[in-house]
């Protein structure tokens, strides 16, 4: 009786609690999982693995479902294929025992089988999907499908648009996977398309020369069109990249940036290249190659100096992949014998202000330590210099705890930025960064590339940075695109 | 207010610490509350933006997925999730270091893909041990206890000592 009594308490107690929360909006909590972002002119021409994911089957915790009534054995999964651009889903099932296949029940606008399913525009529904099984989680290959006739009209309209801003909303679409436990969401999966107009043509140009790599720079534009002045506008090419047609400046801010692949930023100010007549052309030398931030790296852990190579590794990785171009040059210090080190250098950030002033740092480069304590990373406020990795760090934990040493702040809750973004303040999937914090990383006054001498280049005092111990001149122009800013492929 | 809802709640379940808890049932979208939570808890890197102090409002409601997370670690599905992550990056590495010397792959990707999913686990272990020691009760040190019983990395079993020792009833 006595517990009875208990656990009543504790029931009323925990719908007390919830009580006091506002529920959330089922629908509209889901994170990005992926955004994707391409002109119309594009699609065609990109190879077909951007629109290819891996969706794991089962629950996101391993006890499934907090809370839930029952056993869960078999979860449902609820399908959404949304927006004009997108018409289809594909699916295909791998590791998905043949019975648990054989089973499955389809319904709303899927059909098929496991092995080749179709999920059409709206809601598509599958029942009997198991909730875990022995051995690795089976998964579901998605791919998904453009309304061709779509694209088409959106890629002709654009053509004969001129100079006008894109359609906003119209030009997305998304696709949500829900996996439920009766009315319990387990897991979830978001990834949004969109296809805004991009204007073209070789009216006026832009020119990138030397670019090291060849690969498809991302240039962000900001200058005056007929409609009047422009901020940001995104372009990608690898050499000539059409403009359609640019105005004078005429007192709008007029200035270039680029990035790309085994090259330095290129931040190009008062750009007047630009007249009211056509066939202007903008030269952007992409040199130099990319910045190298020299590194030293202390291992203070046994057996830590090859993670510590696949983490610069996976760093420099990253940052060139997502055409940052930055790199990291490493310069390995084991110090696991030496008690004096390991006693200055300890296991956290509490360590760092003796640090600095030790023979166990050095001056005017990055500072890695590898120590031998349970957590991920952590960047040091006392000097962004320093950061040190755990024993528990993932492949993206270096190259987090640099983004913040080169300025960037956590993008966590800004539902502009998919749960891959590098900054986001977890996860272990993060792969990328927005063509708005590359531009931080490298022209925020208090990014280390600038207090370390890395880079020499006009520097901004951007908004949504974090400095350490650095603070910007308030009179240094603080004009940077907005954050998210991205060209999304390359 | 809604706050001080939390305040009492939180105390009032504390007061029941000493009795056989059984979790009781929760809606869906108290369950997705305290999923995310948790998960937001578990994931998080440097965890400056409050998830511990989030994660412990729900109390009791997150013990048993703390505990079962503690035992068995991420979910198979999450953690294929970042299986896949980790074999597609292992490939984009081999693929990068072709054209760029500064990058020197020593591990085979079987080797590499084993080092980060057991640092992931390991993970996983940490934090929730570290919730369920600020958490409390007695579901929450039975399974502390229990873990603290079973072989695991050496890191790990330094937490889940430190959090028996620290672990309220």
């Amino acid at each position: 009786m006595e517990r009875y009594i208990r656990n009543a308490f504790a029931a009323f107690t925990i719908a007390f609690i919830f009580s006091g929360f506002a529920v959330a909006q089922v629908s509209d909590d889901i994170s990005l999982a992926r955004n994707w972002k391409l002109c119309p002119g594009e699609v065609f021409e990109l190879p077909t693995e951007i629109f290819q994911e891996w969706v794991p089957v089962g629950c996101e915790v391993v006890d499934c479902c907090p809370g839930c009534p029952g056993i869960v054995d078999k979860i449902n999964w609820r399908i959404h294929v949304e927006g004009a651009p997108l018409e289809s889903l594909s699916l295909k099932f791998n590791r998905l025992p043949k019975d648990i296949a054989a089973g499955l029940r389809l319904g709303g606008t899927a059909q098929g089988s496991a092995e080749n399913m179709l999920i059409g525009k709206g809601v598509g529904t599958i029942a009997g999907l198991p909730a875990e099984i022995a051995g690795r989680a089976p998964v579901a290959q998605i791919e998904v499908g453009l309304d061709k006739a779509w694209m088409q009209d959106q890629a002709k309209n654009a053509g004969d648009a001129g100079d006008v801003g894109d359609d906003g909303e119209k030009d997305s679409g998304h696709i949500i996977i829900e996996q439920y436990y009766g009315k319990y969401r387990v897991n979830e999966y978001k990834i949004a398309y969109r296809f805004p107009f991009c204007p073209g043509g070789l009216s006026d140009r832009i020119v990138l020369q030397n670019n090291a790599s060849g690969d498809s720079a991302s240039v962000l534009v900001d200058a005056r069109r007929s409609s009047g002045c422009v901020l940001e506008e995104s372009r990608r090419g690898a050499g000539i990249i059409g403009m359609g047609s640019v105005l004078s400046n005429a007192g709008c801010r007029s200035e270039v940036a680029v990035f790309s692949d085994d090259d330095a930023m290129k931040l190009v100010e008062g750009v007047g290249a630009w007249t009211n007549f056509l066939g202007d052309t903008l030269n952007v030398n992409l040199t130099p190659n990319r910045l190298m931030a020299p590194v030293d790296v202390w291992i203070a852990r046994d057996f830590a100096l090859l993670t510590a190579l696949g983490d610069i590794n996976n760093a420099n990785l990253l940052y060139n992949s997502n055409n940052a171009g930055i790199g990291f040059s490493p310069n390995f210090r084991i110090v696991t014998g030496n008690p004096a080190a390991l006693a200055a250098i300890g296991t956290g950030c509490a360590n760092a202000p003796g640090l600095l002033g030790s023979a166990f740092f050095t001056p005017g480069r990055l500072n890695v330590y590898y120590v031998n304590d349970a957590f991920t990373g952590v960047n040091c406020g006392a000097s962004r210099n320093i950061q040190y990795v755990g024993t528990t760090a993932n492949n993206q934990t270096l190259a987090h705890e640099f983004g913040h040493s080169m300025s960037l702040a956590h993008t966590n809750g800004d539902p502009a930025f998919p749960v891959t973004n590098v900054m986001i303040g977890g996860g272990a999937g993060r792969t990328h960064f927005s063509d708005g914090q590359s531009f931080r990383m490298n022209a925020q006054c208090s990014s280390t590339l600038n207090v370390n001498g890395v880079r020499a280049g006009p520097m901004r005092r951007c908004s949504s940075t974090i400095g350490g111990n650095v603070t910007c001149p308030i009179a240094m122009d603080a004009h940077c695109p907005p954050l998210a800013t991205d060209a999304l492929p390359k | 207010m809604k706050n001080f809802n939390i305040v009492l709640a939180a105390a009032a379940l504390s007061m029941l610490g000493a009795s056989t808890f059984a979790a009781p049932e929760l809606t869906p979208e108290q369950s997705l509350e305290v999923r995310k939570a948790v998960v937001t808890w578990l994931e998080c890197e440097e965890c400056t933006e409050g998830e511990l102090e989030q994660l412990l409002k729900y109390g009791e409601a997150a013990v048993p997925t703390l505990a079962a997370t503690l035992e068995r670690g991420p979910s198979p599905a999450t953690l294929e999730k970042y299986r896949l992550h980790l074999e597609s990056s292992y490939r984009n590495l081999i693929e990068y270091s072709r054209t760029h010397d500064e990058v020197k792959i020593d591990q085979s990707e079987e080797e590499y893909v084993k080092q980060y999913l057991e640092n992931y686990q390991a993970h996983y272990a940490v934090r929730s041990a570290q919730a369920l020691a600020k958490l409390g009760g007695v579901e929450a040190r039975r399974s502390l206890e229990a873990a603290a019983k079973r072989k695991m990395r050496e890191d790990v079993n330094v937490v889940v000592q430190e959090s028996v020792k620290a672990v309220g009833r």
